[in-house]
């Protein structure tokens, strides 16, 4: 396709659109880009050569799309097919949310918007702040959570000082007790020397008694043997008896001199 | 020969590979193969999970669990060590070694002061305010090869640290910062993209107002002439002079310091910084004046 050709049927083709211009150069498989490059009169390149193509008619039509051109442009390359609502987010395209979208009825967004786009997001700047009820109550909560740093220091201190108190305390109760300790030495040992005695009494009365065993039974035996605990048991009921016997006969005893003296 | 015999043994050792990781090998069936249970022809109706009970339903008591007993893991509870560990600070671990390094690639301009914000946008430190992180903790290592001259700010310091940084002439504080005005602090990009304004910090709570207000620890909180005070002493302990400024410029930039309740050099709490527009919004009203001042 000669280039003069193409530029007559862009210049008729205006009034459809430049989409529609594009569509129709790619259904014919025409390298669109390359092409339009070339042939458009209205680009700078295109300028030197306006001798070639010099027409009113032309040049009426390039004044109109001179002043939409660059928004065709944009809209011929974005070619990634997102919704609106979408391709502002995109970095290089940057652009503020519908005020439609549903977040806007949020605060932290408002505010979010204003950091992000300044004075061009319509923001009011004062909803940066909290309101003054709010900043009331903050103040109130403060009273109560926050004191001064002069109370605070003053705390600290007083504690400071309490934990010396209890540390002073702590060192005399130590120190009084210190000087108690060699006499507490000493109660220790006595103890410890009549646990000694009383032990070693109750162990020899045992061996006297293993040994009055193996008299009795020819052989010596464990402690832990029933017959030497029934032997014990039986010498226990003895010596039981024995001192009933004992007492009976002081009774009795006491009886006759009582009689005695009755007599008397 | 039986001595032949040793010496090839040895020369064998000898040209043989050292033992090393790359060379051990498992002992013969030490890793054991888990028995498979599938559903197939050979593992017959219950595929070896017998018949009833626990063993087929899969509903086999919990680890350790010891049939109603108090199980052995919970006999011995005391962890006395573990104790308000969920009070606790947590501080990030930073060597003047670090810093020295930071100074030396220019990841750190020592001819402004320091603070947690220029330490984070090093990018080489982060504090975590959600894990209990309250900034950073200035750690002696690398003190003896430290000799950047610098005004820096941290919350926690040794006495070593105060000394190395005060023997180049430089300056160091101690300052708390609370959880919200340290979310803030560490990244000052991603805060005024919020558009609010810059908080008020807080006082240091109760059980830290020792620290802070100790002219030893050079609390942001102590009395400047007990400071003073305490440069000289320390000086004397370690045996270093003190550093005279050199110039205005110096001096300025090294005596610089934040208001208790400001987070960011040169901008007040209260205000509003955007970036966009780059300008600072400020609250006129008395009532939030004297809200963020106080």
């Amino acid at each position: 396709m000669r280039v003069s050709s193409l530029y007559t049927m862009a210049a008729s083709m205006t009034k459809l659109g430049i989409n529609h211009l594009y569509r129709l150069l790619s259904l014919r498989n025409i390298h669109v880009q390359s092409t339009l490059f070339v042939s458009w009169p209205f680009s700078e390149k295109t300028d030197k050569n306006e001798e070639e193509f010099p027409s009113e008619e032309v040049f009426e039509v390039a004044d109109e799309r001179n002043e939409v051109s660059e928004e065709m442009i944009d809209k011929m390359r974005n070619v990634s097919r997102l919704p609106d609502r979408l391709r502002r987010r995109l970095p290089h395209v940057n652009k503020m949310p519908d005020s439609n979208h549903p977040k806007f009825d949020q605060l932290w967004f408002k505010r979010k918007m204003y950091a992000k786009f300044g004075q061009e997001s319509g923001v009011d700047a004062r909803i940066m702040w909290p309101t003054r009820s709010e900043i009331r109550e903050r103040i109130e909560e403060d009273t109560i959570l926050e004191p001064s740093l002069q109370e605070r220091l003053q705390k600290a201190e007083e504690e400071k000082i309490q934990i010396e108190k209890y540390l002073n305390q702590r060192q005399e109760k130590i120190k009084a007790n210190m000087a108690k300790m060699p006499k507490w030495i000493e109660e220790y040992k006595a103890r410890e020397s009549k646990k000694l005695e009383t032990q070693k009494k109750q162990q020899d009365k045992k061996q006297i008694l293993l040994e009055q065993a193996r008299e009795y039974f020819g052989y010596a035996i464990d402690p832990r043997d029933q017959k030497f605990i029934r032997m014990l048991e039986e010498k226990e009921e003895e010596e039981k008896k024995l001192l009933k016997k004992k007492k009976k006969e002081k009774r009795l005893q006491l009886k006759e001199m009582y009689n005695v003296t009755g007599k008397q | 020969m039986a001595s032949g015999i040793t010496e090839k043994a040895l020369k064998l050792v000898q040209s043989l590979p050292r033992l090393s990781l790359s060379n051990i090998k498992n002992l013969p069936h030490s890793i054991k193969k888990t028995k498979r249970r599938r559903r197939d022809r050979q593992h017959g109706k219950t595929h070896g999970r017998g018949h009833k009970g626990q063993g087929q339903r899969a509903t086999l008591p919990r680890l350790g669990f010891e049939g109603n007993n108090t199980p052995f893991y919970l006999q011995i509870p005391k962890e006395p060590y573990y104790k308000d560990h969920e009070l606790r600070k947590e501080y990030v671990p930073v060597s003047l070694l670090q810093i020295q390094r930071f100074v030396d690639l220019g990841r750190l301009n020592v001819k402004e002061p320091i603070d947690l914000s220029s330490l984070c946008n090093t990018r080489l430190i982060q504090v975590k305010w959600e894990q209990k992180q309250f900034g950073v903790d200035l750690l002696d290592e690398g003190a003896d090869i430290f000799c950047a001259r610098l005004n820096i700010e941290v919350q926690k310091a040794s006495e070593l640290t105060i000394a190395a940084i005060e023997k180049n002439g430089g300056v160091i504080t101690t300052r708390y910062y609370d959880p919200h005005s340290l979310h803030a602090v560490v990244n000052p990009a991603k805060f005024f993209a919020k558009g609010v304004p810059i908080p008020r910090c807080k006082l240091p709570p109760q059980n830290e107002i020792a620290y802070y207000s100790d002219a030893k620890n050079r609390g942001y909180l102590a009395d400047p002439e007990k400071i003073l005070h305490a440069r000289v002493e320390l000086a004397q302990k370690y045996g270093y002079a003190l550093f005279e400024y050199e110039n205005e410029e110096e001096k300025e930039m090294l005596l610089t310091r934040k208001d208790p309740r400001q987070i960011f050099l040169g901008l007040a709490p209260g205000w509003v910084v955007n970036l966009k527009d780059k300008v600072i919004l400020k609250p006129k009203d008395p009532e939030f004046v004297n809200y963020y001042k106080s």
